[in-house]
């Protein structure tokens, strides 16, 4: 074998392992959805059991056509802001080449699909806060406008090398922290000042009532399935081997900064224990500990690709401290979030952010155009992604609420959400009556 | 229906159905419609539960 060919066959050998390696994570992340709706559906009481599963299930299925047709290609063509760039974008409209089956191009699928898998992800993040009387036309709408239109354009900003936040602040968001988690949690946010509390949630005095769901362990099972497709989502916020001699071997994060696998690996364990522990030890509920290990990961994930594991640990401890904290907060203020993902997700994803800015000075960027991490740069992207989450959310949520549309009336909710679904979740025999 | 828009494996690239033709321009429209129509059927049946139990 001559050099050359040895150099070819090197090449071939590294774009098949790329094609491979998000082809699994793709995989994996599945896990989260998997996990998403099993948590929903335990949190649900038993009359709202199925609606709150097929809600999530038409989430995912809706996300996968509208990422194809125009979710892809706000990501590559909006890294400026508002102003398309439609050179860079015309490669992901969905009748170029490159968006369907191509010898040539063995990466854009894989890649679109671990983006699509991220957008199934807040989606999957907004469903919880809303069950038991959201209405099934406005989430699809809304999930759709999160994963395919809001998500992406902030990962455009902040999450591509050529985002401006990127270039302009050195934004540094590893794990998403900001880019799906602020993002999500505060479009749910912005959806539940409009959509309103279930039925019987506060009392006239403002007071809050604990709403049970039917099935806690169902609840701690889809949790341990979302932690367990962490691994696929953070995987997929590698850049596969691009890094090395001849472009091969190296891993980078999405920056273009080296790291490794192992680096990654080390943290999201650490983060996962944290935050598990943390939450824990606040709250003695099974329901938050496994609610920790979100916080915990979601708190360490922007840094994660460089923090010192012990690091790591104590921050995601703070994230499952914080978090519960944070979703009694949210609920003195008369919000309704079923399953704390404002505070799961938008204030843990904060932590993230701040956390990397505070940990993380000093350490140079993929390019001497592009500043360094830095405190405010951070802060500056924190209060980027909450806005940019928020304000669509409550916005559409306001417009839907307008016209009717948002949430479901009194007499559906009392009945139960399922009357809508032509199938019972339990035979009606094996339940009692405290679960109904 | 011929949909290949390829007549040998050498040198290929796009092979999916319909690349490079208007055929694919026909299913990206169809798309779009087939995920809107849904919604409609979906706020009908969301609706009639909503009188059915007033």
């Amino acid at each position: 074998m001559t050099p050359a060919e040895l150099e070819a066959a090197l090449i071939w050998a590294n774009k098949i392992n790329m094609e491979v390696y998000y082809y699994w994570c793709t995989a994996i992340m599945v896990l989260i959805h998997a996990g998403f709706m099993m948590y929903e559906m335990g949190a649900s009481r038993v009359k709202h059991t199925l609606a709150a599963g097929t809600k999530n299930v038409l989430a995912f299925a809706y996300m996968i056509p509208t990422f194809w047709l125009f979710g892809w290609w706000i990501y590559l063509a909006m890294t400026n802001g508002f102003v398309p760039d439609f050179e860079a974008g015309a490669s992901a409209l969905p009748w170029s080449d490159s968006m369907g089956p191509n010898l040539e191009d063995n990466a854009t699928g894989v890649f679109w699909g671990a983006f699509t898998l991220f957008a199934c992800t807040t989606a999957s993040i907004m469903s919880g806060a809303v069950i038991e009387r959201i209405r099934m036309t406005a989430f699809i709408i809304l999930a759709v406008v999160l994963g395919s239109v809001v998500w992406i354009l902030a990962a455009s900003w902040g999450w591509h090398y050529a985002g401006w936040m990127v270039t302009e602040w050195g934004y540094h968001d590893f794990g998403a922290s900001g880019v799906v988690h602020i993002i999500s949690g505060f479009f749910a946010l912005g959806v539940l000042i409009h959509l309103g509390p279930r039925i019987g949630k506060f009392n006239a005095d403002g007071t809050a009532n604990v709403i049970r769901g039917h099935s806690l362990p169902m609840t701690m099972v889809g949790l341990m399935l979302i932690v367990t497709g962490f691994f696929g989502f953070l995987g997929g916020c590698l850049f596969y081997g691009g890094g090395g001699p001849a472009g091969i071997g190296q891993w980078t994060n999405i920056y273009g900064m080296p790291t490794t696998l192992s680096a990654i690996c080390f943290n999201t364990l650490m983060g996962i224990a944290g935050g598990m522990i943390g939450a824990y030890t606040k709250t003695r509920d099974p329901f938050w500990m496994m609610s920790g290990a979100l916080c915990g990961v979601i708190s360490v994930a922007a840094g994660m690709d460089l923090y010192y594991p012990g690091l790591a640990f104590i921050l995601a401890f703070a994230g499952g401290v914080i978090g519960p904290v944070a979703a009694g907060f949210v609920e003195k203020m008369g919000i309704d979030d079923a399953v704390g993902a404002v505070a799961v997700h938008g204030v843990c994803g904060i932590l993230g952010l701040l956390f990397a800015g505070l940990f993380l000075g000093g350490y140079p960027t993929f390019s001497e155009d592009i500043p360094a991490v830095t405190f405010f740069g951070q802060f500056k992207g924190m209060i980027v992604m909450v806005l940019l989450g928020f304000i669509p959310g409550y916005v559409l949520a306001f417009a839907f609420k307008k016209i009717g549309i948002l949430r479901a009336g009194d007499n559906v909710q009392e009945v139960g959400m399922d009357v809508e679904i032509a199938a019972l979740a339990y035979p009606e025999e094996i339940i009692s009556d405290a679960a109904k | 229906m011929n949909t290949s828009p390829i007549e040998s494996w050498d040198a290929a690239g796009a092979i999916f159905s319909f690349a490079g033709g208007g055929g694919a321009t026909l299913f990206c429209v169809l798309t779009v419609v087939f995920c809107i129509v849904p919604l409609f059927f979906t706020l009908k049946t969301e609706n009639h539960h909503e009188n059915m139990t007033k």
